[in-house]
C-alpha cells in the first residue's frame, strides 16, 4: 500500500504547507546548541582536515590522519593516555603509526608509552619471530609506534632524576645535531627543526609542510611568559631566536590579507595560532628581555630589578605569582641567561 | 479536498509564523554603499592621533606603559607590513563602507551581513545570522574576528569574539585578544550609525564606547576587498632577527610633547577610567590655561578649506 492511496482524502498540500510551517518555527526560533565533543577534559580542534588538535591533556597534542594511519606530535600526560586514545578514535579508526617529541617535558611525552604501544610500528613486525624479516626489536619498538626526538629527550627521559618514563616510552629514533630531519609520511613532508638553548636543549619544531601546519611545543606557551627551564640549557636568546625561526617558517595571508589562508601553529598550550600571534608573542618577549638587559647594564641587581617588574605591561595577561612558572621565576631565568659567563 | 481542514491547517501555519513576524517588520535594510561622516574624531579618523595622545580611553596602567613603548618602527618590520587592525579599527577609520547581505540561496533568508573592508586596513566583518555556533576559546582568531547578530528592535545587535591582539587607538594604545567587541548598527533613513562597545579585561578598567556614521551613497564604489598587500622590510636594521622597535621604560622623546603642545595635564592626556566623565572635565576648568599659540592642526588636517573638517581654526583668528 502507498502513501497516496493511504491518504486519500486528505488534503496533503495543506499539511504540508503546516508541517512546513512548524519546522520553519523549530528552526528559526531554537538557537542551535554549541558544538560539543564527547570526551571529558579533551577538546578536539580540527586545524586542517586531516590535522587536529588535542587541548586538555597536558600540552597540546598534534593529530595528523593520512593513509599510514596517525602521526602523532606529543603524547600528553601518562594519566591522560586513555583520553587521548579515545579522542583520536572519534577521529579515526587509524591506528598510531609514529610519534614526535617537541621537549621531553612530562606533559608533552608522558603519554609515549601507553600511545606507542596502542599504536603499531612502520615496519613489519612478527611478534613470534617465525615470520621472516622483521626489523630489531628496537627498530620496531617491539611492534609499537615509533618514537622520534632529539638525543636530550632521550637522555633526560632515560635519566634517573626525572619522573619515572617506561623504557617503552623513550624515543627510538633519537637525533643529534642541527641539520633538519626530514621525514615523508601520510602522503606530507614532515621537518623537524632543532632549537637550541630556547625553552630547554631539547626542543624540535615540527613542521607539516603540506598541511601547512607547524607545531611549536613549549616554545610558545600562550598561558604564560616563556618557559626558561634554566637547568636544561634554556635560553632568553635561544628562546627569542626560535620563535623567529617560527615567524619564518609560517606564512601569513598576504599579499590577499582579508583572507585567512594562512600558516596555523599548534603552540605547546593555548590556543592555534598564526604568524601574526607569534610576532606579538615574539614582540612581548623582546620587549622584556631588552628591559632586563637595559637594567644589567645599568648595574642593578636582580632583585631591584624584579622589584622595578620590567615585565610590566605584560603582566595581567601572562604573568602569575602562584604556581610552576611564576613571573618572578621567568625574571631570574631571563636575569641568569643574561649574566651567565659575566 | 477538505475545505475544513485546510482552513485549519492554514490558520495553524498563520498562528505559528506570526510571532516570527514580529522582529522581521522591524528590521532595516543595511545593505548599500556608505560614505563616511567624518566630523567627529575629526583628527584621530584622518590624520591620525598625536602621539601619546591617550585622552577618553579608559585604560589602565599596563595599557600605558604598552603604549609609552610604543615606537611607529614597527610597522616597518617586515613580519607587521601587511598585518591588519583588528575589527574595532571600523569604529575610528575615516573610510566609507559597502555591506552587502548574503542570503540562503534556496530559502532567502539572511544568512549574513557583511561589512567590507573597502582599502581600510582591517578585515571585513562577516555578521552571522543564521545561529551558528562561536568557536572554541582554543580555535584560531582571525583579524575578522568571529560575529554574530540579531535583532533587537530596529537595531542589529553583532558582538564579536576571537580577536586578535590590536590597538585601539593609532599610536600604540593596545589591545589584547580577549577583547570583545559588541556593534549596535542602526539605521535612520540615510543616516547609519554604528556604536561599538569594547571590554578588554588585560587593558581597559571600563568598556570603552565610539561610534561611526555614514550616510547612504547611491553612488559610491567603495569595494568588497582591499588593495594586495606585498610584504618587505623598510628599516634595514630590522632584517636582523631579534630586533623589536620599542621605547625603554622612561624614554620615550614623545612622552609630554602632547601635553605641552595643548597646555594639558599629564593625568588627562595618558588617559583612564576616571578622565572619560564630565566631572573629570569639570575639574581641570578652574585650572586649564589654553596654549598661547596653535601650532598643529589648528585648520584641519585635510588642506583646502581649513573650515572643512568644521574645527575653529585658532591660528587664522590670530
Amino acid at each position: 500500500m502507498n502513501a497516496r492511496i493511504a491518504g486519500r482524502g486528505v488534503p496533503w498540500t495543506a499539511v504540508r504547507l503546516a508541517v512546513a510551517a512548524m519546522a520553519l518555527t523549530v528552526v528559526a526560533g531554537a538557537p542551535r546548541a554549541q558544538e560539543q565533543r564527547p570526551g571529558g577534559a579533551i577538546e578536539t580542534i580540527q586545524v586542517r582536515p586531516n590535522v587536529y588538535m588535542l587541548a586538555g591533556a597536558g600540552g597540546n597534542i598534534a593529530v595528523h590522519v593520512g593513509w599510514m594511519g596517525v602521526v602523532l606530535v606529543d603524547t600528553g600526560s601518562a594519566e591522560m593516555s586513555d583520553q587521548v586514545l579515545a579522542a583520536i578514535g572519534r577521529i579515526t579508526d587509524e591506528r598510531i603509526r609514529f610519534i614526535i617529541n617537541t621537549t621531553a617535558e612530562a606533559d608533552h611525552v608522558g603519554g609515549n608509552a601507553s600511545l606507542a604501544q596502542a599504536g603499531l610500528t612502520l615496519l613489519r613486525y612478527n611478534r613470534s619471530a617465525t615470520g621472516g624479516f622483521a626489523g630489531s626489536d628496537f627498530q620496531t619498538n617491539f611492534g609499537a609506534a615509533g618514537i622520534m626526538a632529539h638525543e636530550n629527550v632521550l637522555r633526560r627521559m632515560s635519566a634517573s632524576e626525572r619522573p619515572t618514563f617506561p623504557g617503552t616510552g623513550w624515543p627510538t629514533e633519537a637525533y643529534s645535531g642541527a641539520r633538519v630531519r626530514s621525514l615523508y609520511l601520510n602522503g606530507d613532508g614532515i621537518q623537524m627543526f632543532y632549537q637550541p638553548e630556547a625553552h630547554s636543549d631539547a626542543d624540535t619544531i615540527v613542521f607539516f609542510r603540506r598541511a601547512d601546519v607547524v607545531v611549536a611545543g613549549d616554545i610558545l606557551d600562550l598561558r604564560q611568559f616563556p618557559v626558561i627551564d634554566v637547568e636544561h640549557g634554556g635560553t632568553i636568546d635561544g628562546e627569542i631566536a626560535a620563535l623567529n625561526r617560527l615567524i619564518d617558517l609560517t606564512v601569513p595571508p598576504a599579499p590577499l590579507v582579508w583572507h585567512e589562508d594562512r600558516t596555523l601553529v599548534i603552540p605547546g598550550h593555548g590556543r592555534v595560532c598564526d604568524q601574526a600571534d607569534v610576532v606579538e608573542y615574539r614582540d612581548m618577549t623582546t620587549v622584556i628581555r631588552d628591559r632586563i638587559k637595559d637594567m644589567i647594564g645599568k648595574g642593578m641587581t636582580l632583585d631591584q630589578i624584579t622589584r622595578a617588574d620590567p615585565t610590566f605591561g605584560y603582566r595581567r595577561q601572562y604573568g602569575s605569582d602562584t604556581g610552576p612558572w611564576t613571573t618572578e621565576m621567568f625574571v631570574t631565568a631571563v636575569h641568569r641567561t643574561l649574566t651567565a659567563g659575566s | 479536498m477538505n475545505s475544513a481542514l485546510l482552513r485549519i491547517a492554514c490558520a495553524a501555519t498563520v498562528a505559528l509564523l506570526a510571532p516570527m513576524a514580529g522582529p522581521v517588520l522591524a528590521q532595516a535594510d543595511l545593505s548599500g554603499q556608505w560614505a563616511a561622516v567624518n566630523q567627529q574624531d575629526n583628527m584621530a579618523r584622518g590624520a591620525g592621533p598625536d602621539l601619546v595622545d591617550y585622552t577618553g580611553l579608559p585604560i589602565n596602567d599596563e595599557a600605558r606603559a604598552v603604549a609609552l613603548g610604543y615606537s611607529a618602527a614597527v610597522l616597518s618590520m617586515t613580519e607587521r607590513g601587511c598585518m591588519d587592525y583588528t575589527e574595532n579599527y571600523l569604529l575610528f577609520a575615516p573610510h566609507s563602507i559597502m555591506i552587502e547581505r548574503v542570503n540562503d540561496p534556496v530559502t532567502g533568508d539572511v544568512r549574513a551581513w557583511r561589512i567590507s573592508a573597502g582599502g581600510s586596513d582591517r578585515a571585513p566583518i562577516t555578521i552571522w545570522m543564521d545561529g551558528r555556533p562561536r568557536p572554541s576559546p582554543n580555535a584560531p582568531y582571525a583579524f575578522s574576528g568571529f560575529t554574530t547578530g540579531e535583532w533587537v528592535g530596529d537595531r542589529l545587535v553583532a558582538r564579536m569574539t576571537h580577536m586578535k591582539r590590536g590597538i585601539m587607538r593609532r599610536n600604540g594604545v593596545p589591545l589584547s585578544d580577549r577583547a570583545t567587541m559588541t556593534l549596535h548598527l542602526l539605521r535612520r533613513d540615510d543616516l547609519l550609525t554604528v556604536m561599538g562597545v569594547i571590554t578588554d579585561p588585560i587593558y581597559l578598567d571600563e568598556p570603552l564606547v565610539q561610534t561611526g556614521v555614514w550616510r547612504l551613497n547611491p553612488r559610491g564604489n567603495t569595494p568588497a576587498t582591499n588593495p594586495t598587500c606585498f610584504p618587505f622590510s623598510e628599516l634595514p636594521r630590522l632584517d636582523t632577527p631579534g630586533s623589536v622597535p620599542h621605547f625603554l621604560p622612561g624614554t620615550n622623546p614623545d612622552a609630554e610633547t602632547f601635553a605641552r603642545r595643548y597646555n594639558l595635564p599629564l593625568e588627562a592626556v595618558y588617559g583612564g577610567a576616571q578622565t572619560i566623565y564630565p566631572e573629570f572635565r569639570k575639574t581641570l576648568r578652574e585650572t586649564y590655561t589654553p596654549p598661547a599659540a596653535c601650532t598643529r592642526y589648528c585648520c584641519g588636517w585635510g588642506g583646502g578649506n581649513p573650515q572643512a573638517s568644521g574645527l575653529r581654526c585658532i591660528a587664522r583668528e590670530r
